[in-house]
């Protein structure tokens, strides 16, 4: 009898209250710089907003012009006064992009847990754990080869990209993380891509990092329609 | 001797691939380092002059004296080139300007799914089927 009523207390008393303890983060925005060096260097700033229940990624761009894209899970668009001026299919999605991770708390593994992608092996190096990642399935259109993933404290490091035939495609590095609310966000993201023998840098850096702010709707959200 | 050589290999593999998990997970920034610097440089002339026009950035941009070399600033943001990555003639829409344009109409220009591409493929088809449509009339009426 005792037992049931500590059963029914923990049920009616305790269980709402750790329910409650669990936040949940559905907004994040953040001042975004990206630099890029190839063959030429160029800079990008501007704010990114992103809802993921609306499931749109609004970058409302500062330099070097004025303009706001916006990403969905399918197409890109870009905006002028409200009006779309251009649209096209994404290609990528949002599911990989990290702040769709960390707000649906799938960074520790970069999203590759829940992907076409397998983890294959597993081993501890010094200060990191290093994964292997394969594609489950052969993919006649986009032709990938495995992912080697690692992560320090938990938290990922490094990601490395490579072809089927075992040359390396890009590195991403995540670093400088910073807790926002508890969540631990990387504040600089490193990508090198290996292009024919050359390689392009692209360095983004995220500052002012806020959660769930739902004081800014009109940044998160844009009744645009077609222009054309 | 077999166990000493075995024990040299094992520890000659166990080195090789410590090395090279140090080498793939490491990255060296120095060979840009020169560009890094002049993006910085230019990062402080926007974040100093938010309330300017892109114009008058770039002005402070080119007039800026700590670059190490004249920075381009004819370019096209990452974030709106990606948009405009796949933008190629769509043969699909352009043969529905072409051939059936009243139908295309329907299916292309009034259809929000369809990307700005292939909108601009159906004119281009049915701006192509018009002047070859006057050319073949103008030799018609000529052979007449």
């Amino acid at each position: 009898m005792k037992l049931l009523k500590l059963v029914c207390f923990i049920h009616i008393v305790l269980g709402p209250l750790i329910f409650m303890s669990q936040k949940s983060y559905s907004r994040i925005e953040a001042e975004v710089t990206i630099k890029e060096i190839d063959s030429t260097s160029r800079i990008t700033t501007g704010k990114m907003f992103y809802d993921k229940n609306l499931r749109a990624m609004y970058y409302s761009i500062m330099y070097p012009t004025r303009e706001v894209v916006v990403y969905t899970d399918s197409m890109i668009y870009r905006l002028n006064n409200d009006k779309v001026v251009e649209n096209h299919k994404s290609a990528t999605g949002l599911k990989f992009n990290i702040f769709n991770l960390v707000l649906n708390s799938q960074m520790e593994y970069y999203g590759l847990n829940s992907s076409s992608y397998e983890l294959v092996n597993t081993k501890n190096d010094q200060d990191q754990i290093i994964t292997t990642w394969k594609p489950k399935f052969k993919n006649k259109k986009y032709i990938s080869g495995k992912i080697v993933m690692s992560q320090k404290n938990k938290l990922i490091f490094g990601l490395v990209s490579f072809h089927p035939d075992g040359s390396i495609i890009s590195k991403q590095f995540f670093e400088d993380y910073t807790n926002v609310d508890g969540l631990m966000i990387p504040s600089k993201i490193t990508q090198i891509a290996f292009i024919n023998d050359k390689s392009e840098y692209k360095i983004t850096t995220y500052k002012n990092i806020k959660v769930n702010n739902f004081d800014d709707q009109k940044n998160y959200s844009s009744e645009f329609y077609f222009s054309d | 001797m077999k166990r000493i050589s075995t024990l040299m290999f094992a520890l000659a593999f166990m080195f090789n691939a410590s090395a090279s998990n140090a080498d793939l997970f490491s990255y060296d920034l120095s060979e840009i380092s020169t560009e890094l610097s002049d993006l910085e440089v230019v990062e402080n002339v926007i974040t100093y002059n938010q309330n300017s026009t892109i114009e008058e950035i770039n002005k402070k941009i080119i007039n800026n004296n700590f670059l190490s070399s004249s920075f381009d600033t004819d370019y096209k943001s990452s974030l709106a080139l990606r948009a405009g990555l796949i933008d190629d003639m769509d043969w699909g829409a352009f043969a529905w300007g072409f051939c059936c344009w009243p139908v295309g109409f329907f299916v292309v220009v009034t259809n929000k799914d369809k990307e700005s591409n292939q909108k601009k493929s159906y004119f281009v088809g049915l701006g192509i089927s018009t002047v070859l449509g006057i050319i073949s009339a103008v030799l018609q009426l000529a052979a007449a």
